[in-house]
């Protein structure tokens, strides 16, 4: 990729940051990108080989297991700055996602979080309930909330996990302080961290400060149980009395450099109407279910597997095709959950389970 | 209660205490006349001429998601094993010996046909069975029960088949607790959580998760021709029942050294036998997750190695052991190992899960690697190629012979 490709899209970044959306610009900027990424990614190129379909006369989206078995990369891995890592939902291989500059992961983290998260407040006091980025630093979640305590935090910000472990007496102390100071404030986590949470706080309730926010991220990866996002939405409003326009969920993967987040907490604060609660994706990403039979954008309305093409993916490849199963809402999308493969299978278990059992 | 409605607790418990009651029992009729009931039920299935054939026929179709003439080959295969030399046979590894008491038979649904062997064997060994359904599969089970009682009402007796949801304590309670035997068909998970609920005591016959490989030693591959007819009987093994049951090969692994190598091998399986197979037996439709699982399996062969793609199956050689997950569906990888050394490293993780292994070439070779597993408390299957999905009715499964814990064993 050329230089000047990075720094046009640099340059993209900052223009739509605002919410400005120009999708002929970004669709075309994709397109250049993601065909130096055919030529360049030796693990893109190969999977290419292999798969003839063209949709709409579009390269087909890498899916996200090479990352698991290839490294995924445009440059050599002695230029590596950090290589980060899928948490391993399963007990196979991780997915890796190396990174030789981190520039354009932050310039579309802090476009995409100060839009959608903190619209409305230069800083606000972070509780993370996730590790800390010198913790887990192949985490892009930990990443991504040090560089949130940055921009965002303010000297107060904090995490409550501690040893790989939700630190539930300190989350309880940080909430109560907040309660006290009458300070809103933003709790940052995953869904299994907020589970045990829910597990460890049984009936005692919180009433933080009025814009207080709330953002979680990801599935539960058997890690607590799993509870229906309606279900966990009307838990975390009781428990932490927080309203549920002010609570939204963040879908970001490892293969990714760009983060997509629901829409209510924005409309919310800057008084916009209301619209049907979504996901809302950048002006640089573009998100569309696909179809899996043909790899074309499925119809309005109808449900298909979701492709990401994320333009801050400059040095890996740019066109994702994740498992999850979406469908489009507007201008944006409905994550319905991951199309797992365990359902009909039976006694026909993964061979990485077994394996990581031995 | 219609045969078909879901059971309460109060409904599982009395047809538990019907069981109990009925006579005269299974070992009072007879083995002779059980044999000879089993197998005419079998064969009254078996005949899509028949009202019963054809209604299985129809609601296997759309319980179990294969095409019609998966679903066909499926029961022919399965239902031709219940002959009265077969049932006679299995009653003779029973020496005599009384049953070992009520069966709970509590049925998965991944392969549909499975239902029959979990019923039939404590039948033949004179125990009468209590089946809960699988959810959203009674297809065969019912049909057995609809058989039975048309060809013997007497013998049908003994067999009670009730439907309730995994998740419904009582009635899986009022299941297990009538029950000396309780033999649990599905996920390591399931079987471990009802096992754990049965009574002190329960003789309890698992058949948990398990997968199945195929293995050619170099003498198995000796010219272009023996290897175009070994895909061809590989391909029978991956398509039956569109790879969803432990009796499915995942993976292939080939001795380097051979005439015909592994990637030539993977090769001849997608362009000439998996084809071939697809216009004799179909695949069925997929659901999105099990599509979603493809496209990143075919994209990951691809980085591992070459693939070898059709639109209903696909091939991959992944080079050296290095195994991973696979999504069914007929897709399957293909490795080569140094020997039979190596072969046996790699799948002693896979311990008892380890179902059947499939193996090329003579007797002999066959034998040997009977002997490399003879030390695992529960060995796998080795048969041939093209045989795996097929078994006799007669022969060990999960590694432990047919009547394990069906009969009284002193």
């Amino acid at each position: 990729m050329t230089a000047s490709l990075r720094e046009r899209i640099a340059a993209f970044i900052d223009r739509t940051a605002d919410g400005t959306r120009d999708d002929d610009a970004r669709d075309a900027l994709l397109q250049e990108l993601l065909r130096s990424q055919a030529e360049q990614v030796m693990s893109y190129a190969k999977f290419l080989a292999s798969e003839p379909r063209r949709p709409n006369g579009r390269l087909p989206a890498l899916p996200t297991d090479v990352f698991r078995y290839a490294r995924v990369s445009s440059y050599d891995a002695r230029e590596d700055v950090r290589v980060f890592q899928t948490s391993g939902t399963t007990i196979g291989d991780r997915g890796s996602h190396a990174f030789r500059d981190l520039s354009l992961y932050d310039r579309a983290a802090k476009a995409a979080a100060r839009a959608l998260l903190f619209p409305d407040r230069e800083r606000i006091r972070l509780i993370m309930l996730a590790p800390r980025a010198t913790e887990l630093p192949d985490s892009s979640l930990s990443y991504m909330l040090a560089r949130f305590g940055e921009w965002f935090g303010t000297t107060e910000s904090e995490h409550v996990f501690c040893d790989g472990q939700l630190d539930t007496e300190a989350l309880s102390h940080a909430l109560e302080r907040a309660e006290r100071d009458a300070e809103p404030v933003a709790l940052l986590g995953t869904s299994f961290a907020f589970v045990h949470a829910e597990d460890a706080f049984t009936d005692v309730r919180f009433s933080l400060p009025r814009g207080s926010r709330i953002m979680q991220t990801g599935g539960f990866k058997g890690r607590s149980r799993s509870i229906e996002p309606s279900e966990m939405l009307q838990l975390l409003a009781a428990r932490y009395g927080v309203d549920p326009t002010f609570i939204v969920q963040e879908y970001g993967m490892t293969e990714l450099s760009s983060q997509l987040y629901e829409t209510t907490l924005r409309e919310a604060a800057l008084g916009l109407p209301p619209t049907p609660r979504r996901l809302w994706f950048p002006s640089w990403v573009r998100a569309e279910p696909i179809d899996p039979d043909t790899l074309q954008p499925v119809a309005p309305g109808g449900t298909g597997l979701l492709r990401i093409d994320d333009l801050a993916n400059v040095d890996s490849v740019c066109a994702i095709q994740t498992s999850d199963l979406a469908r489009r809402e507007g201008d944006g999308i409905v994550v319905l959950g991951r199309a797992t493969g365990a359902v009909l299978r039976g006694c026909s278990i993964a061979v990485d389970e077994w394996r990581g059992r031995a | 209660m219609s045969s078909r409605e879901i059971a309460s607790a109060s409904d599982v418990r009395k047809a538990a205490e019907r069981l109990s009651c009925v006579t005269p029992s299974l070992r009072e009729l007879g083995d002779a006349r059980v044999v000879q009931a089993l197998s005419a039920a079998a064969t009254k299935l078996a005949d899509p001429s028949d009202p019963l054939g054809r209604t299985l026929r129809d609601e296997a179709r759309v319980a179990s998601g294969l095409s019609p003439e998966m679903v066909e080959w499926c029961l022919t295969t399965t239902l031709s094993t219940v002959t009265p030399t077969a049932l006679l046979s299995v009653l003779e590894q029973a020496q005599g010996k009384p049953p070992a008491g009520t069966c709970a038979v509590v049925l998965a649904g991944n392969v549909f046909t499975a239902a029959l062997r979990a019923i039939y064997l404590p039948l033949v060994a004179g125990a009468p069975v209590i089946a809960k359904a699988a959810t959203g599969d009674d297809v065969l089970a019912h049909h057995v029960q609809l058989a039975l009682a048309a060809t013997d009402p007497e013998v049908a007796r003994s067999y009670e088949l009730v439907r309730f949801a995994r998740e419904d304590d009582l009635a899986m309670r009022a299941l297990l607790d009538h029950a000396n035997v309780v033999s649990i068909y599905g996920d390591d998970a399931s079987v471990e959580q009802i096992s754990a609920r049965a009574r002190a005591g329960t003789t309890i016959i698992p058949h948990g998760h398990g997968l199945s490989a195929l293995y050619f030693p170099k003498e198995g591959l000796e010219t272009e021709s023996s290897a175009r007819d070994l895909a061809r009987r590989v391909a029978l093994d991956i398509a039956a029942y569109d790879q969803h049951g432990c009796l499915s090969p995942h993976f292939v692994v080939i001795e380097r050294g051979g005439r015909i190598d592994a990637r030539r091998f993977a090769q001849l399986l997608a362009t000439d036998a998996l084809p071939m197979i697809e216009a004799l037996l179909p695949r069925g439709p997929l659901h999105a997750h099990e599509k979603a699982a493809c496209l990143q399996w075919r994209a990951a062969a691809s980085a591992r190695g070459e693939l070898f793609a059709n639109p209903h199956s696909a091939v991959s050689y992944e080079g050296p052991l290095s195994l991973r997950e696979n999504p069914g569906a007929r897709h399957i990888a293909i490795h080569d190992c140094a020997n039979d050394a190596e072969l046996l490293a790699s799948l002693t993780p896979y311990g008892t899960h380890l179902k059947s292994l499939g193996i090329a070439g003579p007797r002999e070779i066959r034998e040997r690697i009977t002997t490399l597993f003879a030390a695992s408390p529960r060995p796998p299957r080795i048969c041939r190629p093209g045989e795996m999905q097929t078994p006799a009715f007669t022969v060990p499964a999960d590694g432990l012979p047919a009547l394990h814990g069906l009969i009284c064993e002193q």
